[in-house]
């Protein structure tokens, strides 16, 4: 697909009414790591691949997904440093929201201010749009978990499972056929494992990291990191049910 | 009168100086206000509305200068509002409460307002909330303000239950307000109740010839 002149800036219009700086910053997240974001049964699963691009790096540091609040994650697909940008304003979103209404910030309104800060970025021809996609995950009393995911373009929708990155298409072909609202988080734990390993299947000689978190019924409804040994266990699982699909295959 | 006028001390800033109530009882919560509006000793207003509305569920009482209570309680009507609009539920007492507070707080210099912030959430049921002079926020099972408030914390005191009922509740807000409005010079007028629930508002009229103490 060539731009030819439509494409130079954010603020150009192509003649088929395209913004393709837009779709080149989409591109962008759309070669980088997978992330994963699911709503179970009894809480709600981020879970984000990591390349181990060199021997020199240490082990589990370097995230995808942080904090904003207690109760509120996000991941970060494609540019990390755009993603983290993105996660300082959310973050002052949230804190300011709860400093002046006295309340945390639901997702639903922090996607939106999130979403409305990603589109600023496609709107003015001095800047470029982020590359990253980040998704929302929290939860509060009155409206339950919640994930939301944020485009390059600003687009934000609410999901009960979502993916992007380059294994996206693997992942979302195992949404379709499992249906995580049956789950729980700890039983989903292998699957996410499983797509995540499925999203990479080429380059498998690579050494990979898994990150996760969850918030759910049983870790007290705060956003925190999948203990260690459960992610390991779900990802020698997740190895062994591949194994069997392959065998079956 | 000209601008000299107002300038000089001869021209008293319009309050409400006043007796304002709030009570919890079991299922929601009654407000109690009298009426009057004084400038000095002119009273303004003989029948004032000092329950304002601020939310659905959410109101204040009012004391002190009027000018600045009735500007503050405009301004957290509107953010309240816009608040609620993107929020797409009812908003919570605290919240209102906050809003209150900042203002209170930030502006403690130049402004002369005490409010008392009363509501119902489906968060957390009935709730009110003190702001006093300087900023500070308390939330109480019941509070008493204002002027008028002075004369009758020992009644208060001694006839304060815990979950009574709307009618015990009632009849201890109209009690209280009509003995300040007997001893206070800027308590007076006529009593508004007001009776806040999870299903509904209503307001009562008291005339003067139905106060219980004059």
């Amino acid at each position: 697909m060539s731009g030819s002149m439509y494409d130079l800036s954010v603020a150009t219009y192509s003649q088929e009414g395209r913004i393709y700086q837009v779709e080149y910053a989409t591109k962008a997240v759309e070669n980088s790591e997978t992330v994963i974001g699911v709503k179970c049964k009894d809480g709600v699963i981020l879970g984000a691949e990591k390349q181990k691009f060199s021997r020199l790096l240490e082990d589990n540091t370097n995230k995808r997904i942080y904090n904003i609040d207690l109760q509120t994650g996000m991941a970060i697909c494609g540019k990390l440093p755009d993603g983290r940008n993105i996660l300082q304003r959310a973050k002052a979103e949230s804190s300011q929201y709860q400093d002046m209404y006295a309340i945390p910030a639901s997702a639903h309104v922090l996607s939106d201010r999130v979403a409305q800060y990603v589109h600023a970025y496609t709107m003015y021809s001095g800047v470029r749009p982020f590359g990253s996609a980040t998704f929302i995950a929290s939860y509060n009393t009155f409206d339950g978990y919640e994930l939301y995911m944020i485009e390059p373009s600003g687009n934000k929708y609410a999901y009960h499972a979502c993916t992007h990155g380059k294994g996206r298409a693997v992942c979302k072909s195992e949404f379709e056929r499992r249906n995580f609202k049956d789950l729980t988080c700890q039983e989903a734990l292998v699957y996410i494992a499983k797509m995540l390993i499925l999203a990479h299947e080429e380059f498998k000689e690579k050494k990979y990291e898994y990150e996760m978190t969850w918030i759910t019924d049983n870790n007290g409804r705060k956003h925190q990191s999948v203990p260690q040994d459960l992610i390991n266990n779900a990802v020698q699982q997740a190895e062994q049910l591949i194994e069997q699909d392959q065998i079956g295959e | 009168m000209n601008y000299t006028d107002i300038l000089s001390s001869k021209f008293e800033p319009e309050t409400t100086g006043t007796t304002i109530m709030a009570v919890i009882y079991d299922g929601g919560l009654i407000i109690g206000a009298d009426s009057r509006t004084s400038s000095g000793q002119f009273v303004a207003d003989r029948c004032a509305d000092k329950i304002d509305y601020v939310h659905d569920r959410i109101f204040c009482l009012r004391s002190g200068s009027a000018a600045d209570t009735q500007t503050i309680a405009k301004y957290v009507r509107y953010y309240i509002d816009a608040h609620a609009q993107e929020l797409g539920r009812l908003p919570a007492v605290a919240t209102a409460a906050n809003l209150f507070r900042n203002f209170l707080y930030e502006y403690k210099d130049s402004l002369s307002a005490a409010i008392i912030v009363a509501g119902w959430d489906p968060y957390k049921g009935p709730q009110i909330f003190t702001l006093p002079l300087g900023g500070s926020v308390i939330e109480q099972k019941w509070s008493i303000g204002g002027s008028g408030s002075t004369f009758i914390w020992g009644f208060c005191d001694s006839n304060y239950k815990e979950n009574m009922t709307l009618q015990e509740a009632r009849a201890f807000v109209l009690h209280a307000v009509a003995h300040a409005m007997y001893r206070d010079g800027s308590s007076g007028g006529i009593i508004r109740l007001l009776n806040v629930t999870k299903d509904k508002i209503e307001r009562e009229f008291i005339d003067y010839k139905d106060v219980p103490v004059k």
